[in-house]
């Protein structure tokens, strides 16, 4: 009998206790929007949009996946959209109006994750520069698989696709990555 | 040969790579930020409850005085034509 009680009690904290969910998952959101994103103050940004969402709509939160599932595809449509609304801004920019932050419209990547080793901060900032040139669909499979080291079947789950169509996407990503960094072998081989 | 090191040099550069914490202040702002959302549409909800009971009370004020000064103008009017009757 306990035990059932129990098991009620942590399913409704673990699905609606606002402070239970931040806990848990802020790592998970802010690591996802600081890869898309590659800026600290835009990640930051994103992750406090995605937990008043997660505020928001927590009662209305049908189980149909994980919440863990759920908070992922609430972050990653949000970062899609900060991305378009910055790429929105920079067609502005070609038609004449100017941004106040020139670094944010010419896009400059020379972003250092803070979680890499400093030997690794060159390669990796000319890897995510490089994950900015794929399709949408083909970074956030990328990212998840490589990056956030999910297994298929869980970003089969976040992107709402089926395992062979995710396997499909990570196989596209790394050949158009390759094909890619290859020609920016030349350019760097030439430094 | 050495292209292909580069590339895998590149693709495995997040490997081993540990996960970056959010500011600690993250919470108090995501906090502050629902707190002023709800008090923002608690003060709209006022404001628009306000809004209507103001309007309706000018719409109620505005037909029953019109349709007052309508019934004395008919009562004028009658009074004059039974005045002006010649038979």
């Amino acid at each position: 009998m306990s035990s059932i009680y129990n098991y009620f009690r942590n399913v409704s904290e673990n699905n609606y206790d606002f402070n239970n969910i931040y806990t848990k998952y802020a790592v998970f959101v802010y690591n996802i929007a600081l890869n898309y994103l590659q800026n600290t103050e835009d990640a930051e940004e994103i992750t406090q949009d995605v937990f008043i969402q997660v505020n928001q709509s927590l009662k209305k939160f049908e189980h149909n996946s994980t919440i863990k599932t759920w908070i992922y595809r609430i972050t990653i449509n949000k970062c899609l959209d900060f991305i378009k609304f910055k790429n929105s801004q920079k067609r502005w920019y070609v038609y004449g109006k100017k941004s106040s932050d020139e670094k944010e419209i010419l896009n400059h990547s020379n972003f250092d994750h803070p979680g890499i080793a400093i030997e690794n901060q060159e390669n990796a900032a000319i890897l995510f520069q490089t994950i900015n040139q794929l399709k949408d669909n083909q970074k956030t499979a990328f990212l998840l698989s490589k990056v956030e080291e999910l297994s298929n079947a869980e970003i089969a789950a976040i992107m709402e696709l089926s395992i062979s169509s995710v396997e499909s996407l990570i196989f596209r990503a790394k050949t158009n990555l390759k094909e890619k960094l290859s020609n920016k072998f030349e350019i760097y081989r030439k430094k | 040969m050495e292209k292909e090191n580069w590339i895998e040099a590149i693709i495995n550069s997040t490997d081993g790579m540990s996960k970056a914490a959010p500011n600690e202040m993250l919470m108090f702002k995501i906090e502050r930020r629902i707190n002023s959302q709800k008090i923002i549409s608690k003060n709209w909800l006022i404001g628009t409850a306000a809004a209507l009971v103001i309007l309706f009370t000018i719409n109620f004020e505005a037909f029953f005085s019109n349709s007052k000064k309508s019934n004395d103008a008919e009562m004028v009017a009658s009074s004059i034509s039974k005045d002006n009757q010649f038979y």
